[in-house]
């Protein structure tokens, strides 16, 4: 029984991309018409520093996609991720 | 006479230049007031900077629902730039027709008080001549569209009179002798020229009088054409 949970523990961990460090979460918008959204993207180790470091990280992902990052709201670990899920909705992880 | 002529003439150009410079004046402040206005109204960014700001400052509005009513309020400010166009035209067409309005006024108002100047010159300096013709077949002259009959001698002293004043020339009476006799001026007598200079006057001035002062009231008798109102007797 532990053995399996113990497997399940780790499929999880290594489902999760590799040094994925940290998360956050942010807010961005489109002009015309104004569109915006709020989101959880997925930080590397480097950006987790500070939250100028995130959204320099962030910024050109989301220009790739159409969106202008407005800010980054907090930076935070896999653990705050459920908690957001629901909000971010279909930016949860997107860029 | 003439006198009074340039300074009629005097009057209508400081009159143009009070209506040219006031059109500019209206023009100017016109387009200014209506540039301020026209820039005054908001744009439909207006509205999607503050709802951006709204969503950037509040870190708690994260929600789906949340975010799409922010969404909806900003296409409704952008939906309103539409109305906001509409005003500006609305404003431009109005300011036309204020410039439109405000410089037909001036226009009308420099005439009014030109024409009032005129009437005012006109009343102090009594009759005055607009215009002079002569006719030698009726041997008659035309004055202001009044006929007045003159005898053949006192006509020539005025064509010669009007023949000098076209050159502006002052002319002596010899000089009228001379020119009406044919003879040379140093030949002439000054006061043959004065008498027919007096003659002349005697004949129009008679006539004149009669037509502007004591008329002749036809089968009637004789009336001063005068209004009742302006006779002051003390």
């Amino acid at each position: 029984m532990t053995k399996i949970a113990l497997a399940f523990a780790l499929a999880l961990a290594s489902a999760l991309p590799a040094g994925a460090a940290c998360y956050a979460d942010y807010k961005a918008k489109q002009d015309d018409p104004l569109r915006l959204h709020y989101g959880v993207i997925e930080l590397p180790d480097i950006a987790c520093g500070s939250r100028s470091a995130a959204e320099d990280a962030a910024r050109p992902r989301l220009a790739r996609g159409g969106w202008e990052l407005l800010n980054v709201v907090g930076i935070f670990g896999p653990e705050g991720l459920d908690e957001r899920r629901e909000s971010a909705g279909e930016y949860f992880l997107r860029f | 006479m003439p006198e009074s002529i340039s300074s009629a003439s005097e009057a209508r150009l400081s009159g143009t230049r009070i209506v040219t410079l006031g059109i500019v004046a209206i023009v100017a402040i016109l387009a200014v007031a209506g540039a301020v206005l026209l820039f005054s109204l908001p744009d439909a960014n207006a509205f999607n900077a503050k709802v951006e700001r709204l969503f950037v400052e509040n870190d708690d509005l994260t929600s789906a629902a949340e975010i799409k009513l922010l969404e909806i309020l900003a296409q409704s400010g952008t939906a309103f730039s539409e109305v906001l166009a509409g005003y500006r035209v609305i404003i431009f067409v109005l300011m036309l027709f204020a410039t439109g309005l405000l410089v037909a006024s001036l226009v009308f108002l420099v005439t009014i008080v030109a024409q009032n100047r005129r009437i005012a010159e006109i009343e102090r300096k009594g009759i005055q001549v607009k215009s002079l013709a002569i006719d030698r077949e009726q041997n008659a002259v035309l004055l202001n569209d009044m006929e007045f009959k003159l005898t053949a001698a006192a006509l020539e002293t005025l064509a010669v009179l009007a023949e000098a004043r076209m050159d502006d020339d002052v002319l002596t009476g010899a000089e009228i002798e001379a020119v009406i006799s044919g003879r040379n001026a140093s030949d002439c007598d000054e006061a043959a020229g004065a008498t027919r200079i007096k003659r002349l006057r005697d004949a129009l001035g008679n006539q004149m009088v009669a037509e502007l002062l004591i008329r002749t009231v036809a089968r009637r008798g004789y009336m001063l054409s005068v209004d009742k109102n302006s006779i002051r007797m003390t």
